[in-house]
């Protein structure tokens, strides 16, 4: 059902939703909604609802009818309650954490926000400020409430989330309460893996052997799983035994490294040399094999794994900026 | 939407004894309609035939009120065009539209019909149409009716106190802006004419006539003869009040105590009122109620009472006229038509010529009602054409109107002035509401004869025939009417109907008609009689503050409760039971060390107490813990059976611990 949120006019919003965030300032979870930050507005059934109000009060009191009379404070008060009760939705909202997950360019970035609801919350809706969509919408929340939001990632480099609104106009409908926020949440966003090139060869003379894995290296020791560990180099042997899930680590073809080169490529653009870059070591990471990455400025990275994907990820994406926007992921 | 469909269907409920059976039925025939609909047996109509049904509906209504003003026709347009739109509900809005609907209708019909017995429809019309709202406001989630209905009785339980505060406090007007007409109905009570048996008719219905409290003490029943229309005018059958013809008022003097009442008039749709023989002065709290006295003594409405009316009337039971009847008093009061009873004319003269005056003769003819072998009976007779020698000299059964008529007939043609008036006689005492409650089987017509030097003289022929109407109620006075009547007058049932009377009449004079009387009168007893309007603005303010702050703490109170677990309160509880035992545990103390220290203070709770926290941390910070879990679950019950014991086993420790000093 398309949500009503048209109250506001675009422009109007924009300069409101400015106004509201440089007095708020930056939000850094943990954070509870005070009530100073909860908007609330009647929605068009809220003033429908007010018209009645008006027509009651107006007939009870022309004709001098108790009854109208009562029936009109007694609405008055319902409105009132419902007023008192679509703000609480908000007003007290705690947001205990707030992550996001980096994506690459042309995704979308998960943003993982935790709620805590101070009592019963319904229908509570997040979604970007700046826009009409609604990403999430709930239904009743008690307690803890996780929720995920996706968000586009349109450009490499360092991502910061946008300013968000929480909406409900529950449980009447007759009242719709908002609250912005700028969280101080960010993530990297990668440059989107593409490009044509073939993976360069390991070099030539090279000592080391292009296919790890094979069960000719030497075998150096067992470590427990972690993620982004290749299933090939579990050992399944000693999971079927009844032990833990283990890693096989070799020693021995560290030197057998392909070379990704920011400098060796030709293309004249340079987010397609990073989108070109990025497909390698998302591949060579897929393959479980050991690149070396350089990049003009900095000294190569070399390794293998997820841990050195990460880095060279991130250097890839903070490529160009400075690095300290990358906020705190 | 069946929400929607409920609270719709409660407004037309609300409305079926005042709107023509057609509006309603359309009503109903949409209601089925779209329920068919919902349950996929039928569809909703396209565009032209809606159209269609809705200009014939807006025609109907049109021609069938002739207007689309005053409340009817409003509150009849309103519910046929909501019936229509139930035909064309799509979206959200639409059911939306409708709920609003439904209250206004809920509005017309408060501003119409305000009984007591009423109410519980109105309420539950009114949360209907709230839950319908509550319904329509949420998710699809939070939309079944229960659910809703909960919601929006909450909220409507949480307003009352506001509800109750604002009521009595908003500034009211002290009279109509404008009015509506609300349209004539017809309603039982007297008429502005009286044929033999047409008082006899009323005397079976139990409707109240009007409620009167008195100031001070209440005279007597037979003394409460309140006078109603005066009928003048005489074709040999039927009485009719004077029409055109009007007679100077003869000047009067007041003896004895004046007495002051109030009465609360039920609607009879005819302009007057009535009040206790003889009346002084009528005063109407509401402005707009124009009221006068008649040269005949009655009290006139300048409208006509179709809603219920308050006033305050002034009366004395001892009046005279010291002056003379006005020529036109006496033309119009001794007109009898030619021809007509001619036997109960020879009668009077021949009976005037042996009397010694015009008093002895009112006495004689009393007399004559007296031993004539006259009885008051509630099912007359058929009276023919010449009614009063009918009644005479033939039946001799008679009801009130009967005796009042060939009463006055006598004087008349024996030259006396004399006039019929009718009203009621006595009336019930409600012990409960403090009020005589007057039915319209208290109906009741007498005479009014004038004799020079004393002016007009009540005279009550009734009063001789059957001494016992004066002092009781007629429903005593009659032979049994079957079981039901039987029924009505068992006295718990009196007790009951008594005590019903006497709410519906708190509800009518301290709620339906809560007016800016009322409201001041109520200030002033709460000592806050010089308020002005912004006094009373800021009182409300603060009353609303005051009430917004109470339920604001009241639902984060109740919130917070629920914030902790059940896991996390059990601990809570642990620690709250330690310092009860007089150990100092800090908030901020890890479970392992608090557990410790507690089972070398309690050696005897030690293994409870080591079982309890591994429990407790298995629950909290184990592999299987649910940091979401609301707990509910057998653990937490295990982990509260284990807290149970330690309490045991701890009080047992201290026992043991003071028993040897008790017995040392």
């Amino acid at each position: 059902m398309p949500y009503p949120s048209k109250q506001v006019p675009e422009v109007g919003r924009d300069r409101l939703l400015s106004w509201a965030l440089r007095r708020q300032g930056k939000d850094t979870p943990p954070l509870v909604l005070s009530s100073r930050r909860v908007y609330i507005l009647p929605t068009r059934a809220g003033w429908a609802f007010g018209a009645v109000l008006a027509v009651t009060f107006i007939a009870g009191i022309n004709y001098g009818n108790g009854l109208a009379m009562l029936l009109c404070c007694w609405l008055a008060g319902f409105g009132l309650v419902a007023m008192l009760q679509t703000q609480r939705q908000l007003s007290g909202l705690r947001i205990t954490s707030g992550s996001a997950e980096p994506a690459f360019a042309g995704n979308d970035v998960s943003l993982h926000l935790l709620f805590e609801a101070r009592s019963r919350t319904s229908d509570l809706m997040v979604g970007l400020a700046r826009s009409q969509g609604v990403a999430v919408l709930a239904g009743d929340v008690a307690g803890t409430l996780q929720l995920e939001l996706q968000l586009p990632a349109a450009t490499r480099g360092p991502w910061r989330a946008p300013p968000l609104r929480l909406e409900s106009s529950a449980p009447f409908g007759l009242f719709r309460t908002w609250a912005w926020m700028q969280l101080e949440v960010g993530t990297l966003v990668y440059p989107a893996p593409q490009g044509s090139l073939l993976v360069p060869e390991v070099p030539a003379g090279a000592n080391g052997r292009s296919r790890p894995g094979t069960g000719l290296d030497e075998m150096a020791w067992l470590r427990p799983f972690r993620e982004g560990d290749s299933p090939r180099q579990v050992a399944w042997k000693a999971y079927a035994r009844g032990a833990p899930l283990l890693v096989r680590e070799y020693q021995g073809n560290v030197a057998a490294a392909r070379d990704f080169s920011f400098d060796a490529l030709s293309d004249p653009d340079i987010e397609a040399r990073l989108s070109q870059l990025c497909r390698w070591v998302v591949d060579a990471a897929a393959q479980n094999e050991t690149w070396t990455m350089s990049l003009p400025g900095t000294s190569p990275l070399r390794g293998r794994g997820a841990v050195h994907k990460r880095e060279c990820l991130a250097r890839l994406a903070l490529f160009g900026h400075v690095a300290g926007h990358a906020g705190g992921n | 939407m069946l929400l929607v469909l409920a609270a719709f269907a409660c407004s037309v409920l609300l409305h079926v004894d005042r709107l023509p059976v057609w509006c309603v039925a359309a009503a109903g025939i949409a209601l089925t309609w779209h329920l068919l609909h919902l349950l996929g047996r039928l569809r909703l109509p396209g565009t032209p035939l809606r159209l269609l049904i809705a200009a014939t509906l807006f025609a109907a209504t049109l021609a069938s009120f002739r207007s689309l003003q005053g409340l009817s026709a409003g509150s009849a347009l309103l519910l046929v065009m909501g019936a229509a739109k139930l035909l064309e509900i799509r979206r959200r809005r639409d059911a939306m539209v409708m709920a609003f609907v439904s209250l206004v209708l809920l509005l017309a019909a408060c501003l119409d019909r305000q009984s007591l017995a009423r109410m519980p429809l109105y309420l539950l019309a009114g949360w209907s149409a709230c839950a319908a709202i509550a319904a329509l406001g949420g998710t699809p989630a939070s939309r079944s009716a229960r659910r809703a209905f909960c919601t929006a009785g909450g909220a409507l339980l949480i307003a009352l106190p506001f509800a109750g505060a604002s009521f009595l406090l908003v500034p009211r007007l002290p009279g109509p802006l404008w009015s509506w007409s609300t349209g004539d109905q017809a309603q039982t009570g007297l008429d502005d004419q009286m044929s033999p048996g047409s008082i006899s008719e009323l005397s079976t219905s139990d409707a109240p006539a009007f409620r009167v409290r008195f100031e001070g003490t209440p005279p007597p029943a037979s003394a409460r003869y309140w006078r109603g229309p005066v009928l003048h005018e005489f074709d040999g059958f039927t009485w009719r009040r004077s029409r055109g013809q009007i007679a100077p008022k003869p000047a009067s003097e007041a003896r004895g105590t004046e007495i002051r009442y109030r009465v609360m008039l039920e609607p009879h749709g005819r302009n007057w009122l009535f009040g206790l023989d003889t009346i002084q002065a009528i005063t109407s709290q509401g402005a707009g109620e124009f009221t006068f006295l008649t040269f005949d003594g009655q009290v006139m409405s300048a409208r006509p009472v179709t809603s219920l009316r308050a006033y305050e009337g002034r009366s004395n039971l001892e009046v005279r006229n010291p002056g003379r009847l006005s020529m036109t008093g006496r033309r119009l009061d001794t007109q009898l038509p030619k021809d007509r009873n001619p036997r109960s004319v020879e009668l009077a003269l021949s009976m005037r010529a042996a009397a010694m005056n015009d008093r002895d003769y009112t006495a004689r003819v009393l007399d004559l009602f007296r031993t004539g072998g006259f009885a008051y009976t509630l099912t007359p007779p058929r009276l023919g054409y010449n009614s009063v020698d009918d009644l005479i000299f033939n039946t001799r059964l008679g009801f009130c109107g009967h005796f009042a008529s060939a009463y006055v007939m006598l004087m008349r043609a024996a030259g006396i002035p004399a006039r019929v008036v009718t009203g009621y006689l006595g009336g019930e005492w409600n012990a409960i509401g403090g009020y005589f409650l007057i039915r319209q089987s208290d109906a009741h017509a007498w005479a009014e004869v004038w004799l020079d030097g004393q002016g007009w003289v009540r005279i009550d022929p009734t009063a001789v025939i059957a001494p016992q109407r004066l002092e009781q109620g007629l429903m005593d006075l009659m032979p049994d009417r079957g079981a039901a009547s039987r029924l009505l007058r068992t006295p718990w049932i009196r007790q009951l109907a008594a005590a019903w009377d006497a709410s519906g009449n708190w509800w009518e004079e301290r709620v339906v008609r809560f007016n800016l009387a009322s409201q001041m009168n109520l200030l002033q007893r709460l000592g806050l009689g010089s308020i002005d309007y912004r006094g009373m603005a800021l009182l409300l303010a603060a009353v609303a503050t005051v009430w917004g702050l109470l339920v604001a703490v009241w639902t984060t109170r109740g919130a917070r409760g629920a914030r902790a677990d059940d896991i996390g309160k059990t601990w809570m509880r642990f620690q709250s039971l330690l310092r009860r035992r007089g150990m100092d545990v800090a908030p901020h103390e890890p479970p392992r060390t608090v557990a410790r220290r507690a089972a070398s203070q309690f050696p005897q709770a030690a293994a409870q107490i080591g079982e309890f926290t591994q429990q407790y941390l298995a629950l909290r910070y184990g592999a299987a813990a649910n940091p979401m879990s609301d707990g509910k679950s057998q653990e937490v019950v295990r982990l509260r059976v284990l807290l149970r014991r330690i309490a045991r086993d701890t009080t047992a420790h201290r026992r043991a611990r003071t028993a040897p000093t008790a017995t040392g």
